[in-house]
């Protein structure tokens, strides 16, 4: 049962004939953990996070950088482990949540990775350039396959956005087709299988 | 007639006087019939209309001293 809190809370998502009581009941009682608090992540744990997902464990012990990790870390958290710096600003945003830290954490050293519980599969989130790349996979595609370079906030800001749809997509539907697309520019392609993983 | 569940909904504003008729509905077996207690004109135009989008019937309405009494047949 929902409380009167969470029904208000939730209204938005009850009124939507794709999620509803039962729907949002059943992503309250979901888990997802986030591996890799970059750009791409914050945008989607704080998606997650507003959505109600029922428990979401973060890792990331890497330091948080001088200018904190928008949208969720502000600069003050600088220096502190990302996990860490990101539990209290979830918590301000959706105080139903549980929040927990992984430790000994690991993290993806490109971009982020989100394990829904229940799915074979893992989501691959990452901005690249202007691109944004999202999609199901066994593993992420490795550093070779997508490489480090800098990322416009935009396309990070759509890479988790679109990465946070696709774990509600799981939840609520349990849909989870294997593929990662790249979109850039109003197109999207399929990105080649990394064969080095 | 019989009413498997009453919500009152005459304390909410919209959209919560939709949300929580949704619940009750969502709480009732198709076929079943719910009976929503509600006042003034906003609910009495928007929650039968709602409801039949959604796929419900609406079976009809009663006004009385309390508010109006309105009766849907949960669809499939």
């Amino acid at each position: 049962m929902l409380t009167d809190a969470q029904i208000e809370r939730y209204a938005r998502h009850i009124l939507l004939r794709e999620v509803g009581g039962s729907g949002q009941r059943r992503l309250l009682a979901s888990e997802v953990r986030l591996e890799g608090i970059s750009p791409e992540g914050a945008w989607a744990v704080l998606y997650l996070a507003l959505a109600g997902v029922g428990r979401i464990v973060v890792a990331d012990p890497r330091p948080v950088p001088a200018g904190g990790i928008p949208p969720l870390i502000p600069p003050s958290q600088a220096g502190r482990p990302r996990d860490a710096a990101a539990v209290p600003a979830l918590a301000a945003h959706n105080p139903d949540v549980r929040l927990e830290v992984e430790a000994p954490g690991t993290w993806s050293e490109i971009g982020a990775v989100l394990r829904p519980k229940g799915a074979d599969l893992l989501l691959f989130a990452r901005a690249e350039g202007e691109a944004s790349l999202v999609g199901w996979a066994e593993a992420p595609p490795c550093p070779a396959c997508a490489p480090a370079g800098e990322a416009t906030p935009e396309a990070a800001a759509l890479a988790g956005s679109l990465a946070a749809s696709r774990v509600l997509g799981f939840f609520l539907f349990g849909e989870a087709p294997a593929g990662i697309l790249r979109f850039e520019g109003g197109r999207k392609e399929a990105l080649a299988p990394c064969p080095h993983r | 007639m019989t009413v498997a569940r009453t919500v009152d909904i005459r304390s909410y504003r919209c959209p919560m006087t939709w949300v929580r008729v949704k619940l009750a509905l969502e709480a009732i077996a198709p076929g079943e019939v719910l009976e929503v207690l509600l006042s003034g004109e906003e609910p009495a135009r928007n929650i039968p209309r709602s409801a039949a989008d959604e796929g419900h019937e609406v079976l009809g309405s009663e006004e009385g001293p309390e508010g109006m009494r309105l009766w849907l047949r949960k669809g499939c």
